[in-house]
């Protein structure tokens, strides 16, 4: 009856677990939203210090909490080598987060083709996308219309998903809320990416 | 079932049959324990020596007869553990289960609480036996070999 009674109260209380991709260039800000992000919602998560960040090889997990949900990050390296490697995540994951980099116009026709490369990928067929304009505490960087604009004729390559533009400040924190819960509203209205699975032993 | 993985997933429909067919060994064996019993010394078997609290105890025949037909039923009833439920972790859990049932069938046979104290000793030394044997028992089928290939083994 124990048996019973525990698995019962797992079945009612587990969380529904959703996995999320956070891709991007070097040095867009990944790693540092990642930690801003565990550090703003786990409670006792002491986050490691942001200026300490290196660049990351493999990838980064991290798990958060938001309301039922459990969102599952899979943070993966962004430079050119390791991008061959992100349409190895894709089939899995339930929702991608795009980080670009506001301060490094040079740098923003190379992401912008990463991002088209990324979201005419099949495996992604549907996933909703949050494009995050990283580094706005930085006086000099791009505004959001700008950023839109360069990246004005990958709009019919995003086809019919949930897909939103917003400015974020790993840093400070600032927008990092308001995306990883449009992210959770997202991932559970997708019925075509249904929660995975967990047994309940 | 010797070679077979049984990773262990929450299935409540097969904990729910393991309840009662538990359920339906313990009172089945009791039973047959008293019929033998109660052959032996020709008296007549009641559903009372089944649910009645007052009966149990060291002092009279019959309540010697039927405490003895207890202790006998925790051995039967661990050799159900080791057929039906095959899980060393899980017997402490089932012969609760068991005995919880059984002292709920107790008090709405007699319509009050069971209070006597040698009730609750012999029942405690039940569960414990129970518990113990069958325990001893999975663990012991739970430590087999289990052979990886199904192909038949090679003579060396």
């Amino acid at each position: 009856m124990y048996t019973l009674l525990s698995g019962l109260y797992k079945y009612m209380f587990q969380k529904d677990e959703y996995c999320v991709l956070i891709l991007g260039l070097d040095n867009a800000g990944k790693t540092t939203f990642l930690e801003q992000s565990k550090t703003r919602f786990n409670k006792n998560y002491k986050g490691m210090s942001l200026s300490k960040i290196t660049t990351t090889v493999g990838l980064n997990i991290g798990t958060v909490d938001v309301g039922k949900a459990r969102l599952m990050f899979w943070d993966l390296g962004g430079q050119e080598e390791l991008q061959s490697l992100w349409d190895k995540y894709y089939a899995e994951c339930h929702g991608v987060i795009y980080v670009i980099d506001s301060t490094d116009e040079e740098r923003l026709s190379e992401s912008k083709q990463a991002f088209e490369k990324m979201v005419t990928s099949e495996a992604l067929d549907g996933v909703p996308i949050l494009v995050l304009a990283n580094k706005q505490d930085v006086e000099t960087c791009l505004s959001i219309p700008d950023i839109k604009t360069a990246f004005s004729d990958c709009a019919s390559k995003i086809g019919r998903r949930d897909c939103l533009t917003q400015a974020c400040s790993a840093l400070t924190g600032k927008g990092v809320r308001e995306g990883i819960e449009w992210m959770v509203k997202c991932v559970v209205r997708n019925v075509h990416r249904p929660p995975r699975q967990r047994d309940i032993t | 079932m010797a070679g077979q993985f049984r990773s262990y997933v929450w299935d409540p429909l097969l904990i729910l049959s393991q309840i009662v067919l538990m359920q339906t060994v313990y009172y089945g064996s009791l039973g047959l324990w008293l019929a033998l019993v109660d052959g032996l010394v020709h008296s007549s078997p009641s559903l009372d020596q089944v649910f009645d609290a007052e009966i149990l105890g060291f002092s009279t025949p019959p309540g010697r007869l039927s405490t003895m037909s207890f202790v006998l039923n925790a051995l039967t009833c661990a050799l159900g553990l080791l057929y039906f439920i095959r899980r060393g972790k899980q017997c402490l859990d089932f012969t609760v289960t068991v005995h919880f049932f059984h002292l709920l069938g107790c008090w709405l046979y007699s319509s009050r609480f069971p209070s006597a104290l040698t009730w609750w000793l012999v029942q405690a030394v039940c569960i414990a036996l129970m518990a113990v044997i069958g325990e001893y028992l999975c663990m012991r089928s739970e430590l087999k070999e289990i052979p990886l290939n199904s192909a038949p083994k090679s003579s060396v």
